[in-house]
């Protein structure tokens, strides 16, 4: 029976990584197809939504930001909850955000369920003449953590797509599609539950 | 780090969603000229069924499209095989529930729906009740459910060739609708149809056993709740209908006494209650009748604090008054 | 009105700390995060500290390894400034201290409460996730019986005389609007509500008792009328908001999980938080905080703290115990919790009602099987320990009763009773009887057991006063008075009241349908109902179908 809701399936993603990765520009990018080059912290970006087409089915990826709490590394526990999919990001021409990588690992392990599906993406692809990480770095730190890998420029739009649908999938493949992610017996407090869309744009 | 407060130009906002909902009526009635000039020329293509289903849509009450539908789809059936008939009607009822989705109590829908069920060679009338469990579960006090959930047992039972099959259970359905809240005139009255017909098909069921289950059950009710009409409605008949048990004059004069004895320790502590006094007064008046014995005066004080609690029917309560003390002469 | 921003943060290095911010919020306890979070989205630059590695801070829900750490700082003489002291803690081996959540001031959430609007209003219900809890039990005679909350339930009952339904229904008639009524009730202003429940409307001991005790959840029958009428229509009028319950609690910790909520908001706003921050000092003239590493921050506008040594009335008395048992016989069908209240005078002569909520596995709170059970009272010292552990007891018995399977009695005619629609039933106050004389043969594994005491503490005025104390949480076991003492705070701060979480977020409404009615996703599906639900019917075969053709 065709339910009135225009998506098969919602999930939850995470963003985690050091403050001025790109994190939110990669945000934007995917859920809006723009970009802003100067650099203002987070703000105002709480979750923003796409509703993406895959292998028939319509997927409707609600996606978090950090809201700044990664700076002093004070992300809240909440924050992981319910979250099926996490995008690691560290910035190629940062090499103290990509050696951070490891302890947002940590924390991911500690924090969000078992069997969470994660990403590690190496933002700012596009700045050569500053890149800090080669891709072979990547590459291994990926394998390592035995997670899969890509790099990405939020601001020349390459790969951003790719790494987002590419977790989507992962996801989808991984999770039973009959069953709603929303716990069962919760209470949908309405006005905007953990169902709902939207959130308040970037200054 | 520095912080903006948003703020939205609501202004903006307003103008923009009053634009979006004139150019929408200006569309509706393109609309609907559009379908009335396809019917008056005869259109009965599988385009025009699409019109249709976009201005139902919008407009679920519109009974006369829904006429219309009827028209093209039988023209339409004209030309397909049985499958593909049952198959039209399956998408059919898939439509109309997400119509009853959003308008459950639109009468044209569930006629529709109806019209369905006798049209499909094959119909499905397990899913039919489960269907209309589902809207009562959402709302017990749709009578167009319960209309539609007697219409659906009938024709159950006429498929199983036994009338009745479905008493028992559909009995219990109703109790547990009650449970739940007993302020349901429908629930009630499907109480009233079924107990008879139970009776009928069950020699073993005792009427005045179930009689007197039901009267405690009411009282209950009663008590709990003395100005749901839905309640007092259901007792009246309890103790009125010939349909139940056929009781003799003594035992139903014995009824009688106590339900009004049982009424007035009710209207001790609920004095002003209109329907304590409605049905003290209807019940002793129907004593006095059955027994063929004046009425008791305490009817006449009745009438006139009835009067006043409720003014709005004084004249009822005084040509009542006048139809007592005149056959009293 | 707070300043604007006046950071002096270089953007080009987001990890400098900041050295200066209007307001600073000292804890991260349920009150102040609202207020952070409020004063953020005004415009307000707000570093929000806490000296603890965790959020929550008084409020705070803790694993096992921070619940062990917690009850040895409150032990420690050189603790002075939280209002929590005195803890007695058992753990059990083996158990991963990850897999629990304990609340040390749990909480539950009516439907109709000025915290949920207040959720709904800022959005922060979205990172939240609530569950129902719609069992309330009174212990009455040495059983829990459930208390009746609803029209249905006062009908269906099998223990209330006619005349106690109608009474009590009268009574609930009115109280939904007591408030539009004073008439009725002027004359017991500030008397006894047992007073007022006797003589205005007729009702005996053993409602008065449920009405006070489990839906006013009230210590004392004394409480004065206008407060218990106030709370039994906030208990009556979140009924079917959204369900058949009314109340609910968040998931995974009831305070700490909504402050981190208010504080996730905060930080969408742009406030700035740090952990594991202790504040050495702060000097009300300059306005200068020291923290415990040597960084200076200038405070322009204010200090709001929960942590201070502060003047307190009184103390009482908490305890947690974790359980081996899943406790499903206490839950209602679909939920995970319970509420039981043993009045005054049923536990060896209490003299204040002892409140127990009882939380399962289905809190997130605890793993598969077991259940958390939160006590308190409000008579202190030894007496109030003793009333806790005789709870406990009680609360083990009934356990132990309901949910062993093999019961030992015989079931005669006299043991049964009939249903409104002829279905015979076993009796529940004959039920009563026969288990009196029931002894388990098993006994109650506890994983966790948990004492402490909890000071109600008095934020003295600070009239001119750069610094505003929070006090900390209420011994009440609802949430009410944290909205209005944030309120009362960022008034203290900004002057008013009237921007309060008045902000514009931003609607995207695709899920509307074409009429721009929101989809009714309540019906559900077709599929949902189980044959089972359609009631006994006989089966019928579809295929006989054939000839309903026109």
């Amino acid at each position: 029976m065709a339910s009135s809701r225009n998506y098969d399936i919602l999930i939850k993603l995470l963003l985690i990584g050091d403050s001025g990765v790109g994190k939110s520009c990669l945000l934007l990018r995917f859920s809006e197809d723009s970009f802003t080059p100067s650099f203002i912290t987070t703000i105002g970006i709480d979750f923003k939504i796409r509703t993406i087409d895959l292998d028939g089915k319509r997927i409707k990826m609600q996606i978090w930001d950090t809201a700044g709490q990664e700076r002093f590394r004070t992300i809240t526990t909440a924050y992981y909850r319910g979250a099926m999919g996490i995008l690691l990001v560290y910035d190629v021409t940062d090499e103290k955000s990509f050696n951070n990588i490891r302890n947002w690992f940590a924390n991911v392990e500690q924090h969000a369920s078992e069997g969470v599906n994660k990403l590690l993406i190496g933002n700012k692809c596009d700045w050569e003449e500053k890149r800090a990480v080669s891709t072979e770095q990547g590459k291994a730190l990926a394998n390592e953590l035995g997670i899969p890998f890509i790099e990405a420029s939020a601001k020349a739009n390459i790969n951003v797509e790719e790494a987002f649908v590419s977790l989507a999938r992962q996801i989808k493949q991984r999770v039973d599609l009959a069953s709603e992610p929303q716990q069962s017996g919760s209470v949908d407090i309405g006005g905007g539950s953990k169902n709902s869309n939207g959130g308040s744009k970037c200054c | 780090m520095h912080s903006v407060k948003r703020v939205r130009t609501s202004a903006e906002a307003q103008a923009a969603k009053k634009r979006k909902e004139a150019g929408k009526i200006v569309e509706y009635k393109a609309l609907v000229d559009k379908v009335f000039t396809g019917r008056d020329a005869g259109d009965l293509s599988l385009n025009a069924l699409h019109l249709t289903t976009t201005l139902l849509k919008q407009n679920p009450e519109y009974y006369t499209v829904w006429n219309y539908r009827r028209e093209i789809l039988v023209s339409l059936f004209k030309s397909l095989s049985t499958e593909e008939i049952i198959s039209t009607i399956e998408s059919e009822l898939e439509f109309l529930f997400s119509r009853l989705r959003e308008f459950p109590k639109c009468y044209w829908i569930w006629n529709h729906r109806k019209w369905c069920l006798t049209t499909s060679p094959k119909p499905n009338y397990k899913y039919e009740l489960k269907l209309v469990t589902l809207m009562l579960e959402r709302d017990a006090r749709n009578f167009h459910g319960w209309q539609y959930r007697r219409a659906v047992v009938a024709s159950i039972e006429k498929m199983m060739k036994h009338p009745g099959a479905l008493d028992k259970s559909e009995f219990a359905y109703t109790t547990a609708k009650i449970n739940n809240n007993f302020s349901n005139f429908s629930a009630w009255h499907n109480r009233t149809k079924l107990i008879p017909r139970m009776l009928i098909d069950d020699p073993d069921l005792d009427g005045r056993e179930l009689l007197k289950k039901e009267i405690h059950l009411i009282t209950q009710a009663i008590y709990t709740d003395p100005d749901d009409q839905s309640v007092w409605l259901y007792h009246r008949w309890l103790v009125t209908s010939n349909d139940i048990v056929k009781l003799s004059t003594d035992e139903r004069v014995e009824l009688l006494h106590q339900e009004i004895k049982s009424i007035d320790e009710l209207l001790v502590v609920e004095p002003d209650s209109k329907w304590c006094l409605h049905s003290l007064a209807f019940y002793k008046n129907f004593l006095a009748t059955i027994t063929n014995s004046p009425v008791d005066p305490s009817v006449l004080e009745y009438l006139d604090r009835l009067a006043e609690i409720d003014p709005m029917r004084r004249k009822r309560y005084q040509d009542w008054k006048a139809q007592i003390t005149n056959t009293a002469d | 009105m707070a300043s604007a921003s006046s950071s002096k943060v270089p953007a080009a290095s987001p990890n400098t700390p900041p050295d200066s911010c209007d307001v600073l919020v000292y804890g991260t306890g349920l009150v102040e995060s609202i207020v952070a979070a409020a004063l953020a989205w005004q415009g307000t630059n707000v570093l929000h500290l806490d000296p603890n590695p965790f959020y929550g801070g008084l409020w705070a829900s803790l694993n096992l390894e921070e619940l062990k750490a917690w009850t040895d700082k409150i032990n420690s003489p050189a603790t002075n400034d939280t209002p929590f002291s005195n803890a007695y803690l058992y753990i059990s081996r083996n158990l991963d201290p990850r897999k629990y959540a304990i609340d040390i001031s749990p909480h539950v959430l009516f439907t109709r409460a000025d915290l949920l609007n207040l959720l709904i209003q800022s959005r922060v219900s979205r990172y939240l996730e609530f569950k129902p809890l719609g069992s309330f039990h009174t212990f009455e005679q040495d059983s829990f019986e459930k208390v009746p909350g609803t029209k249905e339930d006062i009908f269906t009952s099998q223990n209330l005389t006619l005349l106690t339904k109608r009474s009590l229904m009268r009574f609930m008639k009115f109280v939904v609007i007591w408030d539009e009524t004073p008439d009725v009730w002027l004359e017991y202003k500030g008397k006894p509500i047992s007073l007022f429940l006797k003589e205005k409307f007729n009702l005996d001991e053993p409602q008065i008792v449920e009405l006070v005790h489990s839906i006013a959840l009230l210590s004392s029958p004394s409480s004065p009328t206008e407060l218990a009428l106030d709370r039994i229509k906030r208990y009556l009028s979140s009924m079917q908001v959204y369900g058949n319950f009314p109340a609910m609690y968040s998931m995974y910790g009831s305070g700490g999980e909504i402050a981190q909520g208010f504080c996730r908001s905060a930080a969408v706003a742009g406030a700035v938080y740090r952990l594991g921050t202790k504040l050495s000092s702060f000097d009300d003239e300059s306005g200068v905080a020291v923290l415990d590493n040597g960084e200076k921050i200038k405070v322009t506008e204010k200090l709001i703290t929960s942590y201070g040594l502060l003047p307190s009335s009184r103390e009482i008395t908490r305890m947690v115990a974790v359980v081996e048992k899943d406790c499903k016989e206490w839950f209602a069908e679909g939920e995970s919790a319970a509420i039981v209240v043993f009045p005054p005078e049923t536990l060896d002569g209490n003299k204040y009602a002892v409140q127990a909520l009882v939380l399962g596995s289905g809190s997130g709170q605890v793993p598969l099987g077991q259940a958390v059970w939160y006590l308190s009272t409000q008579e202190s010292g030894e007496q109030g320990r003793k009333d806790l552990f005789l709870a406990l007891e009680k609360m083990e018995e009934s356990i132990l009763r309901e949910s062993t399977e093999d019961f030992e009695f015989d079931v005669s005619e006299e043991d049964i009773a009939y249903l409104p629609n002829g279905m015979p039933v076993v009796s529940s106050v004959r039920l009563g009887e026969s288990l009196r004389n029931f002894t388990p043969k098993e006994s109650l594994k506890y994983l966790l057991k948990l004492t402490y005491t909890q000071k109600v503490t008095v934020p003295p005025p600070q009239p001119g006063s750069k610094t505003i104390y929070v006090p900390a949480p209420s011994i009440d076991i609802v949430y009410d008075g944290v909205v209005t003492r944030a309120q009362a705070i960022y008034e203290g701060v900004t002057g008013t009241t009237e921007d309060f979480f008045e902000v514009d977020f931003e609607d995207e409404d695709d899920d509307a349908t074409a009429t721009g009615n929101p989809p009714d996703t309540s019906i559900g599906d077709v599929a949902d109902i189980d044959d089972e639900e359609l009631g006994d019917h006989p089966d019928f075969d579809e295929e006989v179908a054939g000839e309903m053709t026109i």
